[in-house]
């Protein structure tokens, strides 16, 4: 059965080319223009992504994001204006898996939403067994023997930078908040210590051999995260 | 206005030394006892003097002199009116009793000595009156030059103030140095909130009466609390600072020791708050000639602004609405790959219309002075790689690179706005170079600076535009063919964000041809 997609969004000109964009893909859409809308087809359809526009008319989208993670994991890839940072991050730190900025590009989105679909069905098919070596281009990493390789030359990574490495390669694709980061490598005592998060991220960059002008494995969003490239 | 008036020996000096003002009873009758053992010692050396005169068989008008010296002495000494009548009054009595026949006695056997006394308390009454009098004239001058004195440096002082804050304080520590008291002065505002307050020394003005007591002063505009009628019972005394419009703040005067203000204290007070509202008219008066000229200014930008943002959104809206109306037209007639390049073509103006609007928005926000900076403590290259990225997309065959130093530099920053910095310095070499142009991002510590540079290899910028380019709603025109991309806001949205940072940017042309941009911003 073809993956059921969600639209939430109060324009009208947008939800009809993300209806035909998602179509195009072979995935099904269907479409809600207010929060209520969305809450109640999002119980009633259960579909495998809900893409919301956090700017709806009838209730604040982080509401939406609150209410329907009480009841469901279901992804969620929320959509903001430019300049909302704040939002952003509360959004994710709601529970929301991704974002994107207004105007955005239908294939980024598209792109999103399958990197979504495949750690869906890969959760699905190894749900005991979670998978022991990651693969990103020319990166790989052994979480049981706590080594990583780049390019089959072995590179030498802190606790820290490799810690923060595996969780970003664990969420591969999604945006990481600075505060959950710094949450799950310094256990919550220096949630707002973003100096050495900065540091061990430029530490691990350096490590990667990452080019500024384009990066190849991290890609920093800036003012709210980071995420680890996907494909 | 009811001032107890109980100080009648100083009532007439019209500036008071705070050592005297405060002279009450006790002192008082000290005073008196002092003058009436002087007065004693004076008159026992008069008589001892006029005695040895009296043996040598002296003159006896020279035994009157020695008494009229002593009321002239007495006088100048004692200084009232009562204490020089008391003294002729004994001089005449001690004469009488001492040197004319019978002696020893008050009797008179000669009526030519009735004369003489009367001649004697005459002259002793009215020389002992004009000394006082001399004497207090001199004092009046001398008070009143050092009156005139202290307002002019009052004066002077208050001239150089900068602010109401310096206002209130300077002329709070004045009155307070020169009352010996704890002075506290407050200014309103339109509606009637405190806006500058100052209090010298302790603070005798929070209780409950006085602060009633400073309400009806700034309600009524007239004086109360201590030594009135009106709150009678506070610590200090209120006096309101006022215009012909209303009261613009309240002096409150809490003397030390227990005596109430008096009459020439207040008139001084007056006329310091007569210089403190000048001055705080003439503060209104440049507010409002600066509010003026500010608001002028802004709407000279605004409507700059608008001429240029309408002429900037023409272009692309123009572009999009052409190519769609072509297509839509000539929809059967035109081949699949001229469609698809003039749906490229409405893209691409569409997200340089997305572009400007960005730009607008943080101008107006930072015009506004809404803008608020989100500062964290971010990692430069970070930023760098963000706005690279993002312009990527539409850099076309333009080659961007970036320059990062092995340390990685972190500044205290908006992160979102830097990016928006980098992103229109990317945007407008871009823009402003030919295709197939390299564009280098630099990155490098100079100090405590974290400096950035984009340079571009393209044909710079005219030395007599160089000045300008900050200059908001300003327009390259090196290129005539180019200057359809205007970045009318870019580059003076660049400077009012790196200048929000305290930083600086600067723009000069890359030899052998090309431009550089350069900025700063304090790592520490």
């Amino acid at each position: 059965m073809e993956p059921l997609i969600l639209v939430v969004d109060d324009e009208k000109s947008i939800r009809s080319f993300l209806q035909i964009s998602i179509e195009m893909q072979g995935y099904k859409c269907i479409d809600a223009s207010d929060g209520s809308t969305a809450l109640m087809l999002a119980t009633s359809r259960n579909p495998d992504i809900l893409v919301l526009d956090l700017g709806l008319p009838d209730f604040d989208g982080i509401e939406v994001i609150k209410k329907l993670r009480m009841i469901s994991q279901m992804p969620i890839i929320i959509i903001s204006a430019r300049g909302h940072e704040r939002e952003k991050i509360e959004a994710l730190d709601a529970g929301a898996d991704d974002y994107l900025t207004k105007p955005f590009s239908v294939p980024e989105l598209l792109a999103r939403i399958r990197v979504i679909l495949r750690h869906k069905m890969l959760e699905n098919t190894t749900v005991e067994q979670e998978s022991q070596i990651f693969r990103i281009r020319d990166l790989l990493i052994d979480i049981e023997k706590h080594r990583v390789w780049l390019a089959d030359q072995e590179i030498k990574l802190t606790p820290n930078e490799y810690k923060v490495l595996v969780l970003l390669a664990k969420n591969q694709g999604k945006v990481l908040t600075h505060r959950y980061i710094a949450e799950n490598i310094y256990g919550g005592m220096l949630t707002n210590d973003t100096q050495s998060l900065r540091v061990c991220m430029g530490n691990l960059r350096r490590k990667l051999g990452e080019d500024p002008s384009k990066p190849q494995y991290i890609i920093t969003e800036i003012g709210v995260g980071y995420r680890l490239v996907d494909e | 206005m009811k001032i107890s008036k109980k100080h009648t020996p100083d009532k007439e000096r019209i500036y008071v030394d705070h050592r005297f003002s405060l002279m009450d009873k006790d002192q008082v009758t000290h005073k008196s006892l002092k003058m009436i053992s002087i007065l004693i010692f004076i008159m026992l050396m008069c008589t001892a003097v006029s005695m040895l005169f009296f043996r040598i068989r002296m003159f006896e008008s020279n035994i009157v002199m020695i008494y009229l010296l002593g009321i002239l002495l007495f006088s100048y000494l004692a200084e009232g009116y009562i204490y020089s009548l008391a003294a002729t009054v004994c001089a005449v009595i001690l004469y009488n009793f001492f040197f004319t026949e019978p002696y020893y006695n008050l009797k008179v056997n000669n009526p030519d000595y009735i004369i003489t006394f009367f001649v004697m308390f005459i002259v002793g009454f009215i020389t002992s009156m004009l000394t006082i009098k001399v004497k207090k004239e001199r004092q009046q001058v001398e008070d009143r030059e050092q009156y005139i004195s202290s307002l002019y440096i009052i004066g002077k002082k208050l001239l150089d103030v900068k602010n109401e804050e310096d206002l209130v304080r300077i002329s709070a520590q004045e009155i307070s140095q020169r009352f010996d008291a704890d002075v506290m002065i407050q200014l309103y505002n339109d509606s009637g909130e405190i806006i500058d307050r100052y209090i010298t020394g302790e603070d005798s003005f929070d209780g409950e009466i006085d602060r009633s007591a400073c309400f009806e002063v700034y309600q009524s505009g007239s004086p109360c609390g201590r030594g009135t009628v009106l709150f009678g019972e506070a610590k200090a005394y209120y006096q309101p600072i006022m215009n012909m419009r209303g009261v613009l703040g309240v002096i409150g005067i809490a003397l030390s020791g227990t005596g109430n203000i008096l009459p020439t204290q207040v008139a001084f007070i007056e006329l310091i708050i007569t210089q403190i509202v000048v001055i705080l008219e003439r503060q209104k008066l440049n507010e409002n000639q600066k509010k003026v000229q500010l608001e002028m200014q802004k709407e000279r930008l605004r409507a700059d602004m608008l001429r240029s943002i309408s002429h900037d959104f023409r272009t692309p809206l123009a572009g999009i609405m052409g190519l769609a109306s072509t297509a839509k037209d000539n929809y059967d007639k035109i081949s699949d790959e001229v469609r698809k390049n003039f749906l490229q073509s409405i893209y691409d103006d569409a997200d340089w219309l997305n572009e400007l609007v960005e730009n607008i928005l943080q101008t107006t926000r930072f015009e506004d002075g809404r803008v608020k900076l989100n500062l964290e403590e971010e990692a430069a290259e970070e930023i760098i790689t963000a706005a690279i990225t993002h312009v990527n997309k539409h850099a076309g065959n333009h080659i961007v690179y970036a320059n990062i130093p092995d340390e990685i530099i972190l500044i205290k920053v908006d992160a979102i706005l830097i990016r928006q910095v980098i992103v229109n310095l990317l945007n407008n070499a871009i823009n402003y170079s030919p295709s197939g142009s390299e564009i280098v991002v630099s990155l490098y510590r100079e100090g405590n600076k974290a400096i950035f540079e984009v340079r571009d290899n393209g044909p710079g910028i005219l030395q007599d535009e160089l000045v300008h380019v900050f200059e908001p709603y300003h327009h390259n025109r090196t290129n005539k063919e180019i200057y359809r991309k205007g970045m009318g806001l870019g580059l003076s949205l660049c400077k009012s964000i790196i200048e929000a940072h305290s930083g600086k940017i600067s723009v000069s042309n890359y030899e052998p041809h090309g431009t550089i941009v350069r900025f700063y911003i304090f790592t520490e």
